[in-house]
């Protein structure tokens, strides 16, 4: 069913709703505009295309402690498991449609990772559909859109001075009928499915100059292509693309250990570092940067696609934005078209 | 009215032909088109069909030469254009004993200042299709507007107090060189600023800036002067810095850079230039060069030169009495 709710309202429900659990939302501190935890709506900033990080960060935590060992001749384990219930409000179309890639890879097959899956369980997303994409935004050629709602408990869609609002699961509904109640209005079905029409259809300009279709299998043969030397040259080995990235999922683990106590804790990782790979003993795998160039976009573009059908990419353009080289994804995709074209 | 870059790009993209096919030069460091035109990108080039993808304009902010390092154990020399800016930068890798001068090719690029791209992207003037310098200001012509530019505004604010418009002992230089006068003195007056907040209030300024570091290590990478064999911060066993990201680690390598480079930064401002969470990073590092200029009398300490100011001791002119 389909609702509305007020500018007001919903001030009054994010108000509530940082009262009663965590709520992280988009925060405009010193020009960047990033998701953070606030203890009131008058915190939010809503005037943005997209935030700086994405909620990667809260559903699987740049660092993120797992267990306490202590070693006092016997081992004794304790297990840290994140527990807090937390709201995320502000949430675009592309970092929604990313958790759902995010899922495919921590929480299906043999092994669930059990912290993400936890902070999954534990957290409920608030959807807001895009007004005004940024100019390297992409989300269409992955066949996302402005409006896309997959993946949100509640999705909002800014209507004039109001919000059309939907829930969209049994958390979505807990919350519209709980901390929500009184607040939302019943919407027009026929005006409502008109303004998500609207959403679903609006342009995104770099959408249109990115095409996707059929690069998994282009790649397919690309693995010694002269191209990842000749692009990867420029890179700078930092780890921007991929910490802001809402896809990238690699993460490294750390013991530290004091007397006989100590604590295991992950932190992000980044196949762009030189020491990513590294051995035990020195041997590195992927010595130059050509080879870790070629892992990332192979693994978005190729490795990521045969296993799950789909690509490790939504077009949340940050890369694009932020890599200081201008060595983004959807120039790696527009490059390789390019090379097989002339081939 | 100097010649603007794009006025060289013909001759530099003949000149690099020339040095690849000669054999000269085994690759080429220059610049190339980026995802519009106000963000031209980093390029490098090793065969001459590559070299029609070089551009020049005036937006070439990024500083080229840390790039150098990735070739120091091949043979041959590498081709590299540099603005005043950037023969700072790569001074400082000569200095420092990085890179060997034997083994660059360097393509100096006198420079009257360089558009702040992020600045002018936001003025909606389109594809850029000529950029004019009129003296005060530049006119940029694009295909949806045209604007004139005054400098004060829209350079980027370290070309406001340049004093090396001029790449000194350039091999190559693209036309010639221009007026070499800075168009206002530098400015520490934000310094100062931060100087007199109370320690409480100053400590919650940085505390904000640092809590939004992602540890990406783009400011590093980009830094001539952070040019160590091996960076500690890379430094898996034993880990002097930890790696989760929480205030105090974020503080700990960014003030261990800052101390570092000390004494050594040439002013090239492109640690804050890239960070992707907008860091005022300079900030740091021009406290350090205020200090620098205050506590050891040395006017220009972003020059490299034989002797550092941090890199000698005169037992005799020390003033710790402990020594």
């Amino acid at each position: 069913m389909l609702l509305t709710i007020t500018a007001d309202n919903l001030k009054s429900l994010l108000d509530k709703l940082a009262r009663d659990s965590l709520l992280v939302a988009p925060v405009l501190e010193d020009g960047v505009t990033r998701l953070k935890p606030v203890k009131a709506a008058s915190e939010i900033a809503l005037d943005y295309s997209n935030t700086a990080t994405s909620i990667k960060d809260f559903l699987f935590p740049q660092s993120e402690d797992l267990l306490r060992f202590v070693t006092d001749g016997t081992l004794s384990i304790e297990e840290i498991k994140p527990e807090r219930a937390q709201v995320a409000f502000g949430i675009r179309p592309c970092d929604l449609a990313s958790v759902a890639l995010m899922d495919k890879v921590l929480t299906t097959g043999e092994y669930a990772d059990t912290h993400y899956q936890a902070r999954r369980k534990n957290t409920v997303l608030i959807g807001l559909a895009c007004e005004s994409p940024a100019d390297t935004c992409f989300c269409t050629s992955y066949g996302y859109n402005p409006g896309h709602s997959a993946g949100a408990d509640v999705m909002l869609y800014k209507d004039g001075d109001q919000y059309l609002a939907e829930a969209l699961s049994d958390k979505g509904r807990e919350v519209v009928g709980g901390p929500g109640e009184g607040l939302f209005k019943p919407a027009d079905e026929a005006a409502g499915q008109a303004v998500k029409k609207a959403y679903a259809e609006k342009e995104v300009p770099f959408g249109k100059e990115v095409d996707v279709e059929g690069i998994d299998q282009l790649l397919d043969n690309f693995f010694d292509d002269q191209y990842w030397d000749d692009v990867s040259k420029k890179c700078l080995g930092c780890g921007t693309c991929t910490y802001v990235c809402p896809t990238c999922h690699c993460f490294l683990l750390t013991d530290e250990a004091r007397g006989g106590e100590g604590l295991r804790f992950r932190c992000w990782d980044s196949c762009m570092f030189a020491n990513y790979t590294k051995m035990a003993g020195g041997h590195n795998p992927r010595p130059s940067k050509k080879e870790r160039v070629r892992q990332r976009f192979m693994h978005k573009l190729n490795y990521y696609p045969h296993r799950y059908h789909s690509y490790l990419c939504t077009g949340c353009g940050r890369c694009v934005a932020m890599c200081p080289v201008g060595l983004h994804i959807a120039g790696v995709i527009k490059d390789v078209k390019g090379v097989k074209a002339h081939a | 009215m100097s010649a603007t870059f794009t006025d060289h790009q013909a001759a530099l993209r003949d000149e690099v032909k020339k040095l690849l096919t000669d054999g000269s030069i085994k690759g080429f460091i220059g610049y190339a088109r980026g995802r519009d035109s106000y963000h031209p990108v980093p390029a490098i080039v090793t065969r001459p069909d590559q070299v029609d993808g070089l551009i020049l304009d005036q937006f070439s902010i990024f500083g080229l030469t840390k790039y150098l390092l990735d070739y120091i154990f091949e043979d041959g020399k590498m081709g590299i254009v540099v603005k005043g800016c950037d023969a700072l930068g790569l001074g400082r890798l000569i200095n420092d004993h990085r890179v060997d001068r034997n083994k660059v090719h360097v393509v100096g690029l006198p420079c009257a200042g360089v558009l702040n791209g992020e600045k002018v992207a936001k003025l909606g003037l389109g594809k850029v299709q000529r950029v004019t310098d009129k003296g005060s200001a530049f006119l940029v012509e694009g295909d949806k507007g045209s604007k004139e530019l005054p400098k004060t505004e829209y350079l980027w604010d370290k070309c406001l107090w340049c004093e090396n418009h001029n790449p000194a002992g350039a091999d190559t230089l693209l036309g010639s060189e221009v007026e070499n006068v800075a168009m206002k003195p530098r400015d520490f007056s934000d310094i100062t600023a931060l100087e007199k907040m109370p320690s409480a209030e100053r400590a919650a300024f940085w505390t904000r800036q640092f809590s939004r570091c992602i540890r990406c290590y783009a400011c590093r990478n980009v830094c001539p002067a952070c040019n160590c064999r091996e960076c500690v911060f890379d430094i898996a066993d034993p880990r002097w810095v930890g790696n989760t990201v929480k205030l105090s680690e974020q503080q700990m390598f960014h003030f261990t850079r800052a101390f570092h480079v000390a004494g050594r930064c040439v002013d090239c401002g492109e640690c804050e230039r890239v960070c992707p969470m907008e860091i005022p990073l300079m900030k740091l590092q021009r406290k350090l060069q205020k200090d620098v200029i205050e506590l050891f009398g040395n006017p220009k300490p972003f020059v490299p030169s034989e002797v550092e100011v941090l890199g000698q001791f005169r037992v005799t002119e020390d003033p710790e009495e402990f020594m």
